[in-house]
């Protein structure tokens, strides 16, 4: 539980009174860069004190959550250099000592195996690839099957295989525990998060499920065809979610409230176009 | 009847597709089988004999052991300072090794005692360079984790301090012995006293600006100061020679007692200033 959690950096706001309560599941935070997302993931996971407000655990205050929260969380930091001389096993035996709930090997092993990483086990982290280091440091945020797993841009550097892989380990996982990502990829959340928290400018603009947020969009979202020399008048004028090439002209997805153009039809929103409408005039192209 | 819901155990779009094969097999079953109409006394009775194999398929493959109370045993601590030691590369091994390897051949030649005890003399940079060294394996998310974790960073500075300063008495060892032997226990103590105080200071101020300033200077600082205190003694060494000199001064000066408790006040002022920086949560990693 996050209650009326802000921060600044230099005088800069970075949260404002930003209150939550996660339960189990998946829940994600998305918003543009420079939203504080990971400002927030990082003050959830007890290494950032928040200049007002408090974390709360298992109705426990003060130091009392920060160590319930510690006992309890696997986390995946946004920006992770790890020592490249160390094995995926090594690194993992490593975060075992750190989490002090005796972990054994083979379970560290077998994870990597659910990664694929079985067979890299000892070979030095400068020896894998980029997606492959990734997944180690997913790994490791996983090591213990904690009740808490806080993932910062989890997906960055990995490709659609290695995303997949880390989707299922979240959903073996959530029954019964938590699991926070960060994106600024609604499709990528959509496909995993049950609950939606939404930021943007440090503000929490919504909190709900997928289908909340889109149902906000209906009535609001809009495909129009329309033919090549109008594109471009168009996309001064509406914000767009997307937009593609047909032979005969180029449909736009339009989100926006009001539409005043021949030819344009509702359309079902998905949770992308509801995003969007959500962030405002801020992301209007 | 069109509107109603569609059965949980069908995918949303009303086939199989997007399921896996044995989660098809299931799906095929639930719809071939018809609704069973029990009492409910012994629905409840099967109820309760399926809830167990349920909730065990919900859980996580490999759950987790009871969790950590925070409190931490000796051999785990030990357990600690021994994974910090995996965490230093090989170059830095290479190095103290190099170092061990030297002092105990000057220890054995016994010549060249002005190489051995410069030697001696750069231990307390050895100590603050390997105190940045290990810090510098927390930044970039690492230090993240660790402040994460139920052990904390203050539990895990604490380990790499125990293990850089274990390194720092086994390269001091061989001369204190040495001198132990040859001069008695006076020197032997003024000798430790000599090589714990700078050591003990110069790590304390080195953690303390690598938290404010970062490596560099944390670095850079406490070499130019040190090194120039060696490079003026050695000046000043004259015909004496400047290993006796040094010895001279470490067994005679009688300041050198005030000198050592103002050299480890301020090495554990500035450490834990340093540390409590480092550790508070309060200023940025990366």
């Amino acid at each position: 539980m996050l209650r009326g959690i802000s921060k600044s950096f230099d005088g800069v706001p970075v949260l404002k009174h930003i209150t939550l309560d996660l339960r189990e599941g998946v829940v994600a935070i998305l918003g543009p860069n420079g939203a504080g997302k990971t400002t927030l993931m990082r003050i959830l996971a007890t290494v950032l004190a928040p200049d007002e407000g408090a974390l709360e655990c298992n109705d426990l205050h003060g130091e009392a959550a920060l160590a319930a929260i510690r006992n309890q969380t696997g986390y995946l930091p946004q920006s992770l250099e790890l020592p490249q001389h160390l094995t995926p096993r090594g690194l993992l035996r490593y975060v075992a000592s750190l989490r002090l709930s005796g972990i054994r090997e083979d379970t560290a092993m077998r994870l990597l195996d659910e990664l694929g990483l079985g067979t890299m086990a000892d070979r030095p982290l400068a020896q894998l690839s980029d997606g492959q280091r990734r997944l180690v440091a997913v790994a490791q945020a996983f090591l213990g099957w904690p009740k808490l797993v806080l993932l910062d841009e989890f997906s960055a550097g990995l490709d659609v295989a290695e995303k997949e892989v880390v989707y299922r380990l979240i959903h073996a996982l959530t029954p019964g525990s938590l699991v926070v990502i960060t994106s600024n990829q609604p499709a990528e959340v959509e496909k995993i998060a049950q609950t939606l928290v939404v930021l943007r400018d440090g503000e929490l603009r919504f909190t709900g499920n997928t289908a909340e947020l889109v149902g906000q969009a209906r009535g609001m979202v809009w495909d129009a065809r329309l033919p090549e020399h109008q594109v471009r008048s168009a996309m001064e004028c509406y914000r767009l979610s997307r937009v593609r090439q047909a032979d005969d002209g180029v449909t736009l997805r339009i989100v926006g409230a009001e539409l005043d153009l021949a030819g344009a039809l509702p359309v079902e929103p998905t949770l992308e176009d509801a995003y969007l409408l959500l962030m405002g005039n801020a992301l209007k192209r | 009847m069109d509107n109603e819901p569609k059965q949980s155990y069908q995918s949303e779009s009303g086939n199989f597709s997007d399921m896996e094969d044995w989660e098809k097999d299931i799906a095929k079953v639930l719809k071939e089988s018809k609704p069973l109409s029990l009492p409910p006394e012994k629905m409840q009775a099967l109820l309760s004999m399926l809830k167990p194999m349920v909730a065990e398929r919900q859980s996580p493959p490999n759950i987790n052991p009871p969790i950590a109370t925070g409190r931490m045993r000796l051999g785990e601590f030990f357990r600690l300072v021994r994974n910090q030691a995996y965490l230093l590369e090989l170059a830095y091994w290479i190095v103290i090794g190099l170092m061990m390897v030297s002092n105990l051949a000057l220890l054995a030649s016994n010549r060249l005692q002005s190489l051995f005890t410069m030697l001696f003399l750069i231990l307390p940079l050895v100590g603050g360079i390997s105190m940045v060294y290990s810090l510098r394996i927390s930044h970039d998310g690492m230090g993240e984790i660790e402040q994460a974790s139920t052990v904390g960073l203050k539990r895990i500075f604490a380990a790499r301090l125990t293990l850089i300063f274990g390194l720092e008495l086994l390269l001091a060892l061989p001369l204190l012995i040495y001198y132990g032997v040859q001069s008695g226990g006076l020197v032997l103590a003024r000798m430790a006293v000599a090589w714990l105080a700078p050591t003990v200071a110069l790590s304390g101020i080195t953690l303390f600006l690598f938290s404010r300033w970062g490596e560099w200077p944390s670095v850079g600082i406490p070499v130019l100061v040190w090194g120039s205190l060696i490079l003026f003694g050695a000046s000043r060494a004259g015909f004496i020679g400047f290993a006796e000199m040094v010895l001279a001064r470490i067994v005679f000066n009688p300041l050198l007692p005030l000198l050592a408790v103002l050299g480890l006040t301020a090495g554990l002022a500035f450490g834990a200033l340093g540390m409590r920086r480092l550790s508070s949560g309060r200023y940025s990693w990366s």
